[in-house]
Order: structure tokens, then sequence, then C-alpha cells
């Protein structure tokens, strides 16, 4: 049954192999690397949003002017996970809406403006778009107070503590008698935490829980919407033409906009400001090194 | 004399018989419910392709994935994307994990192996989503920084994350397999003066050849399934590695391309029909995995069969020699690769030179020094494995202990999650495990009970076996679109509790099926002879004897199944979770649940006290996984030490 | 047929997949007598003697044609019931495998699946059986402790007891004796011919001697194949065939 002299080859390959293992591992945990090739810039790694992504569309449009992406572009699937790869990747660059800029990124600013709400509510920041919330025709009973309520100073605080870029509200909101049963809002992660927070205000005002929020994605809000599953659907983008056509009567409300802005790590010293020409360059894989762009 | 024979009375009990009969149906209709599922999971996603917007040979070839502006479906270098992933983590996974498993059955004393084994099998409760972040956050800043690359979402990162995840899978099915190894074999070798390390290449391994195939099978499916850990660390960029070995080139997958675009794609464009079709090109590879290794695994079992006769096999053993050849000298070049990308021509060269010269020599080397080096290789690849696990916990740990408290887990979240704690996702978890533990055990435990008890091996037995193995294989996220085509837009659910139950619990079917069928046949043939032997009927012994002592591995089986379903979010995503701060009152809303509000609060709300609550919750999602797989590991353990035939 | 054989076979040929294990076995068990199965391993006796409680019912791939009559009738029709034949012919095995439950759930086993819940009557069938296989006095103390616990000797007993508990006609033993020491199988030898006096006993062995003592009929096989079939002094005195006259001497292979 044992064949000792046998097939020692196989033995061999297996201890080599296991061998390599081992000092592959010891060389990736000893730190023995090369040094950063300081002396050749800083190659550009371009992030952005996925395929699906109302973002993503927008910025096509209006950014690339519906021109190709490189296809090493990293994607991600949410705002915060753009935010958390340019934070820590030096060479990095990405857009995501207002609310998430803070210290750990840079936004750079576009043709000399500077990304804040203020200069979107002037027109002067150039990449902005509306958040919209749909409802399968004309809205009735909750449905309408929350709009109205979303639209109001309170509603529209809100919209600006988190980021975004705030109507002109339509004054306080006054609150209304006969309000009964409770209503669900599906759809865009990005009008979400709007909704929930307006949500919660709305429903302690009322003591009753009138208004249930959840997430899902624009499509899905669209689509919950137009079934009556939910009674108002959240999207990031317009209707597409096959939504128009399955669902006729959704009523579109805009409840605020969205300026995206163009963030860099903090440690990026070669840019301050770029033009709108200069970032669909960088994102058609035009320029490839932050060094061409100095 | 005994005569009145007109009368046989050995025919009666004709209540009983029918008695036997629809129990015996009851089992025969959940054990078919696999093979249901499958076809429906197969047909609804099917069904949803249609019409695909490309033509399926483009569909197939094209390497160009655009769905929203160039509009063109290719998704080969999202298969290759897969495949390359899958690769690496195995190369990464089978050593060490091997390595593990031998070091831990047949090298480790047994206070350290009740240290090392419940350590590992701990490795398999933590979520997937916990993996992701600890890969977004550390592991691809090291490899950033390690190498001197731009970004660290690579290939590399993608496989090491795999492989790290894969390898409590390995480890342990594997250790199974060795340890079922008779122990005469091991003496019959060492009593003719083979050494320790000797027995085990000669002895041990082959014997386990089909065990151990089968846990890298199991490897291989669980990282080709694999989305949310994934999804978050590989960069997703579409495009195939130039080089073709270069790995730190970003790289795309079949399931995070579902992870990051199903949510928000509109219903019933192209672009919808195509990721539907991408669901089903990654069924199609993971089915053609599974049905592989099922034959490979028969091929292996039948030659190593004793009463078999021979007969001719599609691979024959030279052919399968010949295979395992070409797979080490891959990986043997693979690797080869990798250290020269890593350290340069001159270091490799002085490897590779060291490695030929013990290559040479490995016949003078005397046995005795050949068994340390082999041990302390061994014993390496073991430590790696806890250094692995220590880090991962102390780095949720560190950044989840601060948020807990009991506000924590009993308020519901507000602001977003800013703020409040998390009841409603904690509550809403517990619901979809209990309702989804609900549905499968019994369906679980029945059809295994038809398969182990009330069958001889047939074709339709063979059939629910390998539509049970199918469905084991089939990635989380493609439950997950099941669902959502099925439940929320068919059956017009809606996002709902339910929803999301049934589709968990499709999930576990397999999970359970597997360990309650071990259960049952580690119980002795003898006892269900012992009990029909003084006429009890089929069901009695199975109720009496056979079910009494298999309790704990059923128990085990339906704890791991808990566990798992805890932790997943794809299946969840696309069928039940709303980020909300209610409790359902109906099983026809949605709930939120503790992946999805970790996997929210931690991309889709920006600020320093949100990324607290996400380290909070991590920490109590992976206590409460965690927690599971503990009681499981315990209650094994505990009947293990008591149960003795 | 003679009238005091309870189970005659007739033709009887049985299949495990493509491999045949039992070539048309023609035979009569006498009843309230021993009957000893003997011949080399593997060459059957285990198959023969679970044919005879359907016990090969349970194994895949087993096929069987001829007929096993049981007190007349045929057992092997597809429309009799293996239960109740069990009930009947009961049957002890090579190594004793006692339920992971008390040795008193052990032996009230049988009868607590026919049914049978009543306290008073359960106790009664639990001593008596114990006592006729000889353990109750070891064990009428720790009624209530796991069987496993007992020693060897004292399981395969209490196996005995448990199929005496639903007082077959017929106790089947295949090689009961080969896992114990010569005074727990000295035992179990007296207690075979205690039980004669009401039951029918067919008992394999590899012990000759163990067949010489005990057995009234000697049965030996050889592939599959019944070679000789007699009264014990005859066959073991004075066999007629040449493969008996080698196996019984020791000459066999
Ligand atoms: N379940 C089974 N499947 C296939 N073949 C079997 C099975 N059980 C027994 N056999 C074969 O049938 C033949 C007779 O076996 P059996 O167990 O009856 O022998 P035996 O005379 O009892 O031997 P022993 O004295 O060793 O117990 C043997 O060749 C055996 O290999
Ligand atoms: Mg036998």
């Amino acid at each position: 049954m044992i064949d000792i002299q046998k097939k020692t080859k196989k033995e061999g390959i297996f201890a080599l192999s296991l061998l390599a293992i081992l000092m592959l591992v010891i060389t990736l945990f000893s730190g023995c690397t090369q040094t950063n090739n300081e002396n050749q810039g800083l190659p550009i790694v371009v992030v952005g949003r996925d395929s699906a992504s109302g973002t993503r569309e927008f910025f096509w449009e209006h950014v690339m002017k519906k021109g190709n992406f490189t296809t090493t572009m990293l994607e991600k699937n949410s705002n915060g996970a753009v935010h958390q790869t340019v934070s820590t990747t030096q060479g990095a660059i990405g857009y995501v809406g207002l609310g998430y800029l803070d210290e750990e990124v840079k936004a750079v600013k576009i043709n000399g403006i500077e990304a804040t709400v203020a200069n979107v509510v002037a027109g002067t920041y150039p990449i902005s778009r509306a958040l919209n919330m749909y409802t399968n025709g004309e809205p009735t009973g909750i449905a309408l107070e929350f709009l109205k309520y979303l639209d109001s100073t309170e509603g529209q605080a809100i919209v600006e503590d988190e980021g975004f870029v705030p109507k002109t509200s339509t004054g306080s909101y006054v609150k209304v008698d006969g309000l009964l049963g409770s209503i669900t809002i599906v759809g865009s992660t990005t009008v979400l935490p709007i909704a929930q927070l307006a949500a919660e205000d709305f429903n302690t005002l009322y003591g009753e829980n009138l208004v249930a929020v959840s997430g899902g994605g624009s499509s899905v809000g669209v689509q919950s919407v137009g079934e009556g599953s939910a009674i108002i659907g959240m999207a990031s983008r317009e209707l597409k033409s096959s939504e128009t056509t399955s669902y006729p009567n959704l009523v579109k409300h805009i409840v605020c906009n969205d300026g995206i802005a163009i963030i860099i790590n903090p440690e990026n010293t070669y840019v301050e400001d770029l033009t709108l020409e200069q970032v669909q360059d960088i994102y058609d894989g035009t320029y490839t090194n932050w060094d061409e762009l100095e | 004399m005994n005569t009145k024979k007109i009368i046989n009375p050995l025919i009666s009990g004709k209540k009983r018989k029918r008695n036997e009969k629809a129990i015996k149906s009851v089992f025969f209709l959940t054990a078919i419910f696999g093979i249901i599922i499958i076809f429906s999971i197969l047909f609804f996603l099917i069904r949803e392709t249609y019409p695909l917007p490309t033509d399926i040979w483009s569909f197939l070839s094209g390497t160009i994935w655009s769905p929203t502006e160039s509009l063109q479906f290719g998704t080969f270098s999202l298969t290759v994307g897969t495949l390359l992933v899958t690769l690496g983590a195995m190369i990464i996974a089978i050593p060490i994990s091997i390595g593990g498993a031998l070091f831990i059955s047949e090298i480790a004393s047994s206070r350290v192996r009740s240290i090392i084994k419940p350590a590992i099998e701990l490795l398999a409760g933590i979520p997937s989503v916990v993996y992701g972040f600890f890969g977004l956050i550390i592991l691809t800043t090291w490899i950033k920084d390690i190498f001197g690359v731009p970004t660290g979402e690579t290939w590399l990162a993608g496989s090491i994350i795999l492989g790290i995840m894969a390898i409590p899978t390995i480890t342990t099915v594997a250790e199974d397999a060795i340890k079922a190894v008779p122990r005469e074999f091991k003496e019959g070798s060492l009593a003719m003066g083979a050494t320790k390390w000797q027995t085990i290449q000669k002895v041990i391994i082959p014997s386990a050849l089909s065990g151990i195939t089968a846990a890298i099978i199991l490897g291989i499916g669980r990282a080709v399934g694999e989305t949310m850990a994934i999804l978050m660390v590989c960069g997703n960029a579409a495009i195939i590695p130039t080089p073709l070995w270069n790995i730190f080139s970003p790289i795309r997958t079949l399931t995070s391309t579902l992870g990051i675009e199903t949510a928000e794609v509109p219903v019933g464009g192209p672009h919808y029909h195509a990721l539907f079709g991408v669901a089903v090109l990654l069924l199609m590879i993971t089915l053609i995995i599974n049905i592989t290794a099922v034959y490979l695994l028969g091929t292996i079992q039948k030659r190593q069969g004793a009463t078999s006769k021979k007969k001719k096999h599609l691979f024959s053993i030279t052919l399968l020699i010949k295979i395992k050849k070409i797979f080490t000298s891959l990986g043997l070049l693979f690797i080869l690769l990798l250290l020269y990308l890593i350290t340069g021509l001159l270091i490799t060269a002085i490897l590779v030179i060291i490695g030929g010269l013990l290559w040479f020599m490995r016949n003078k080397i005397s046995q005795k020094n050949l068994q340390k080096i082999a041990f302390s290789t061994l014993g390496a690849a073991i430590l790696l494995i806890i250094v692995i696990l220590g880090i991962i916990l102390s780095y949720i740990i560190i950044n989840g202990a601060g948020a807990l408290s009991w506000e924590f887990l009993t308020e519901a979240p507000k602001r977003l999650g800013r703020e409040g704690g998390i009841s409603t996702p904690l509550i809403g978890t517990l619901y979809l495990v209990a309702g989804a533990i609900a549905i499968a055990l019994p369906i679980g435990v029945g059809a295994s009970i038809y398969l182990t008890e009330y069958t001889k091996e047939n074709t339709l037995t063979k059939i629910i076996r390998t539509g049970a193995d199918l469905l084991n294989g089939t990635p989380s996220i493609v439950f997950g679109l099941f669902g959502f085509a099925f439940f929320v837009l068919y059956l017009k659910f809606g996002f709902s509790l339910i929803a999301g139950q049934i589709t968990l619990a499709f999930m576990i079917i397999p999970t359970i099926l597997r360990t309650t069928e071990e259960a049952l046949r580690s119980v002795p043939q003898s006892l269900r002879e012992g009990s029909y032997a003084v006429g009890a009927t089929r069901w009695q012994t199975i109720r009496r004897v056979v079910l009494p002592p298999a309790a704990p591995g059923i128990i085990t089986g339906a704890i791991l199944g808990i566990g798992r379903a805890a932790g997943e979010t794809a299946p969840i995503m696309f069928t039940a979770v709303a980020f909300s701060s209610f409790f359902p009152t109906s099983l026809l809303e949605p709930v939120n649940a503790l992946p999805y509000h970790l996997f929210i609060i931690s991309t889709n709300v920006p600020g320093a006290a949100a990324k607290n609550a996400a380290g909070g919750t991590a920490l109590v999602l992976l206590l409460l996984v965690i927690g599971f797989y503990s009681i499981a590991i315990l209650i094994r353990n505990h009947y293990q030490k008591t149960m003795k035939w | 047929m003679t009238s005091n054989q309870i189970i005659t076979t007739k033709n009887l040929n049985l299949w495990y997949g493509e491999k045949q294990a039992l070539f048309d076995i023609n035979m009569g068990i006498y009843a309230n007598k021993i009957t000893a199965l003997i011949g080399p391993s593997g060459c059957g006796k285990s198959t023969l003697i679970r044919c005879f409680n359907r016990m090969n019912d349970v194994i895949d791939k087993c096929r069987i044609t001829g007929s096993i009559y049981f007190n007349g009738n045929d057992i092997l029709q597809t429309n009799t019931d293996a239960v109740e034949i069990r009930k009947k012919i009961g049957m002890v095995f090579q190594k004793p495998n006692p339920f992971p439950k008390t040795i008193y759930e052990n032996v009230a086993y049988g009868s607590r699946v026919q049914g049978i819940n009543d306290k008073k009557k359960l106790d009664d069938i639990v001593e008596k059986s114990l006592k006729k296989a000889a353990l109750w006095d070891e064990v009428k103390d720790r009624l209530y402790e796991s069987a496993m616990g007992l020693s060897g000797g004292q399981q395969q007993r209490l196996c005995i007891a448990r199929s005496l508990a639903i007082e077959p006609e017929i106790i089947l033993m295949d090689e009961p004796c080969s896992a114990l020491d010569p005074i727990a199988t000295a035992k179990i030898e007296d207690l075979m011919t205690e039980l004669k006096k009401t039951y029918t006993v067919i008992i394999v062995t590899h012990n000759m001697q163990q067949a010489a003592r005990v057995s009234d009929y000697t049965a030996y096989m050889y592939l599959g194949k019944l070679i000789e079939f007699g009264d014990t002094e005859q066959i073991f005195e004075n066999p007629k065939q040449e493969l008996t006259e080698n196996y019984i001497t020791g000459r066999f292979g």
C-alpha cells in the first residue's frame, strides 16, 4: 500500500510551492519593496459612478458631452464609496454631491468657480441637476402635504443641511387636519436622506407615522409608484422613454438641486482649478498623469 | 399443523401502510422542491433576459460593457475578471487552507486544535460586507503603499479578499476529509517506518483526495459567487488586464456588475435585460463548475471505492494526474511572476535558484529534516490564518467599540442613522432570519430525510441531489435577482419582509440539507437495522432512532444557515430592505436589516457621525453572526464529546 | 414440506447489483431447534439469514428471486408486510447495536413502536425479557442508565432481550459471540439452549465447536451455495461432501 520511493516528484512540487508561498509572504510582510517613482509625476486614477447611476448619466451628458469614459475608470455605486477612494488615493479624481465635501477630499474649482451651494444657487457653478419625486397623477392627501412640507422653509432647511442646493421655499409649513392612513416613499438613495429626515420631522409634527421611506434606487422608485406599490417615487434622474411609455401618468415634482463637485485627494498639489474641458479629457483618458495638467 | 393459508397473516396493516406512504410523499415533496427552485430560478432569470439588447455572441464575446452610454453589452471582460479573481484567490487559499487543514488534523495537539479550529470557522462567519469594508479601507491602502501602485483597488486586492473568504470553507471541509481517513491506514504506514510527513503525503493526502477536491470546489464556488466584498475592493473597471497577468490592474466581475448596477436600473429597459443576461451567465458558470465538481468527485470516489469494477471514465487517472501537474506548474509560474513583479529580477532569481537547489537535493535531505521543513511550512500557514483573523477582528472591534451602548441597541435610528441606534435593522434582521429558517428548516430537513432514509440511489435522487448541489453553488446575488423578478415584480409583493424571507430561505436550504444529510448518515446503519429487526416501521425508526442522535447535527446546520442569512446583503438588497426606522407591521412591508443599514450609512450618508455608527453596526453584525456560529460550534463540540457509538 | 419446518426456502437466488451472492438455496429450518450456518467468510451466510426477516430490503440494489415460506406463506411476495415478519422473526446482529437510549428504553422499544405505552405492561415486558436474556441481575439497578455504558457482552445480551421482548417465533443470530470473551460466549450459548424451548433459533457462526456444541442442525455454505445440510452430528462426524469435510477438518483453502 505504501510506496515510499516512487513519486517523489509530487512531493517536491508540493514542498516547493509551499516554500515559494512562504517566501512570498515573508517578502510581502517585511515590506521589502521598491520606492515610489516620484520623478514620474502622479498617475491619474479616474473614479466614477456605476452605469445605472443618475449622477453618472448627468455627468456624461453635461461634462462628457456624451463622449465615452476611459475604460480604466473605477466604478463605485455610491457617493460615499467615491469619497472613500478619493480620500485614500493620492492620484484619484472623482465626482460627488456637494454634501459629501469635507476635509478628507478637495473640491477643485471649475472654470475658476468654487463648488459651493451659493455658487450653484447663483448659477455660476456649472454642474448641477434636479432631484425629483414622482406621483401617479396629481398628488392628494398625505402625499400632497408631504410634498408641500418639502417645499416649505422647514423642508428646504433640511435640503441645505444635507449639502444639497435648496429651491426658494414656499414659506413656513402649515399643519392641516384630517390626514389619515400612511404612505410609502421608495427610490433613489441620493434623495433618500432628504426624504428620510423630512419624514421624521413630518411624522413628529403630526404625532403619527404618516410617511415611511425606503431606498431601492431610482428605477425601483419609478417602478413602484407606477405599479402603485408606493405613493411617491424618488429619482435622481429624469424619466426614461421606456418609463414614460409604461407609466404615462407620472407627475414630476422637483425637490431641490444637487451640485456635483469634482474632488481630488488633498495631497494632490498639481491642480486647484480645472476647466470643464480638462475634466472631460481626464475622464475620457486623454490625460493619464497629473503632471500633464500642471 | 399450520394450514390455514387462505388469508396470509403477514399481509396486514393497510392503514399503517397508507400512513407510511403519506409520510413518504410529504418528504418526497420537500425533496423535489430543490429542483423546482432551481428551475424556477432559471426560468425567471431567462424570462427577464428577453429581449437581450444584443445578439448572444456579441453579448458573450464583446469586451466593452457600456450599457447606458455607447450601448455595448459585451460581458467578456467581466467573465475574464471573474475567472482571474477566482484563480488568484485559489492560488492564495488552496495551499494555505490545505496546509492549515493538515496542521490541524495531523500535527496540532488536541489543545491547540480546540482553539484553532473554531477560530477558522469563525472566519467563515464574518459577513461579506464586513470583509468588504476591511478590504476597502485597510487592504487596498496597504497594496497601494507597499507596491507603490496608483490605486490599491486591484485584481490582487480582490483575490486576497476572496482568498481569505475561501480559506475557512476549504480548510474545514478538507480537515473533515483528512480526519475521515481510517486510523489503520496511518498506523499501517507508520508501522513500516515511514515518517509522519511521508505518511501524510503517501497515505493521508491520497486517501482524502476526494474530500480535498470537494473542499477546493466549494471554495471556488464561494469565490465566484461573492458580491459585496468584491465590488468594494476591485475597482470595477470593466477591462481585461494588460498584460493579462497584471495583478495591479483594476478588474470587474460578473457579480459586482450585478451588485452595483441592478438597484438603479430602469425595469424593462435594455440595461435591465442585459443585467439579467449577466445573472444567467453567472449562473451558467457556477453550474458548469458545480457539475464538473459533482462529476469529478464521482469519478474519484468510484476510483477509490473497493467494490466497483473498472469502468472507462472520461477523465482517466493518468489524465487527472496530468491535469494536476498542469495546474501545479501554472500555479508555480504565477507565483514566480508575482515574485518577479513584486521583488524584481534579482530576488526572484535567487529564490528560483534556492528552490531549484532544494528540489535537486530533495533526496539528499534526510527525511527527518524534510519533515521539519514541511511541518514548519504548515505551521506558517496556520499562523497566517490566525494573523489575518486577528487583524480583521481587531480592526472591527477598535472601530466599533466606541459606538456600542445599550441605547445603540435599543433605539431606532434617527437622522439617517447618525443619531439613535440600530433597533430597527437589528429586529429586521431577526425577522428576516426567523422567517427564512421557518421556511427552510422543514424543507431542508424533509428533503434530506427523503434522500437518506427513503430512497435507494436512483436517477431521481441523483437529480435531487444535483439540484441541491447546484443550489448550494448558486451565488447569493442570483437569488437576489430571482427574488426581485419573481416575488417583487411577478407576484407583486413589492419590497417586502416575506419576499426577503423566502429568498433567504431558498439560499440556505442547501446548507441545511447538506448538514442534515451528513448528520443522518453518521447514524450507524446498524441502529436502523436493530430497529427494523424488532418490527418498527420506517417512520418509527426515523423518528425514534435516527433523528434523536442526528439532532445536534441538524441544529448545527440550522444555526449555520441562520448565520449565513443574517450576514447576507445581496439577496435582500433587491427584495426586502428599506432604510427605515419603523418596525414592519405586516409581511408585505419592507424592513431594515443590519447589513443593509451598514451598507447605506457607510456609503450614502456623509459625515463623521455616520462613520461612527457604521463602525458600531459592523461590530454588532459581526457579534450577531459570530454568536450564531459559536452556538453551532458549542453544540457540535458538546455532542461530539457525549455521543459515542 | 415437512410439517415441523417453520421456514422453507425454494430456489432462492440473490444478487447485489450484478453480483450474485446466493445460488438456488433450498433448505428447511425446523421449529424449536437450533440451526447453525457455517462456511468461509463471504460465502453468503449473513445474506441468507437476512433474507429470513427481509432485512435485505434496506440494502440498495439487492434483488431476490425464489420463495421463502414461513408457516406456509411466501414472505418474499411483494404484498407481504416486512414489518409483520420482523415482529415474528427477531434478529441479533454480529456487533451489538443498542440504541443510544436507556437500558429500559432499549428493551421497551419494540413494544413502544407497536403502540404499547402502558407503564405497567412495559415494566413487565422489560423485566421478563431481561431475565430471559440472563441480564436482569446485572442491570436491574441501572435500568435508566444509558445502554452505551454496558460491556460488549452485556450489550449483546441486551440486544437479545430487545428482540425477545416482542415475543418472536424465530430468532436469527448473526455471529452473536464474535465480539465476546469466552465467559460471555458461554453465557449466550447457555441462553440459546434455554431459548430453544420456546423459540426457533438460527445462528451464524465461525466457531466449529460452538456449532457442534449448541446446534441441532448444521448447514454448510460455500460461495453462495448450500453444500450440505443435515443433523449436526452427521455433518461433523460423517460429512457427505468433500468440501464440507475439508472445511470442518480445517483443510480448507
Ligand atoms: N451490501 C452489499 N453490497 C454488495 N455486496 C455485498 C453486500 N453485502 C454482502 N455482499 C457480498 O455478498 C457476499 C456474501 O456476503 P455475506 O456478508 O453474506 O458473507 P458471510 O458469509 O456472512 O461472511 P462473513 O463470515 O465474513 O460474515 C460477499 O461476497 C459480499 O462481498
Ligand atoms: Mg457475516
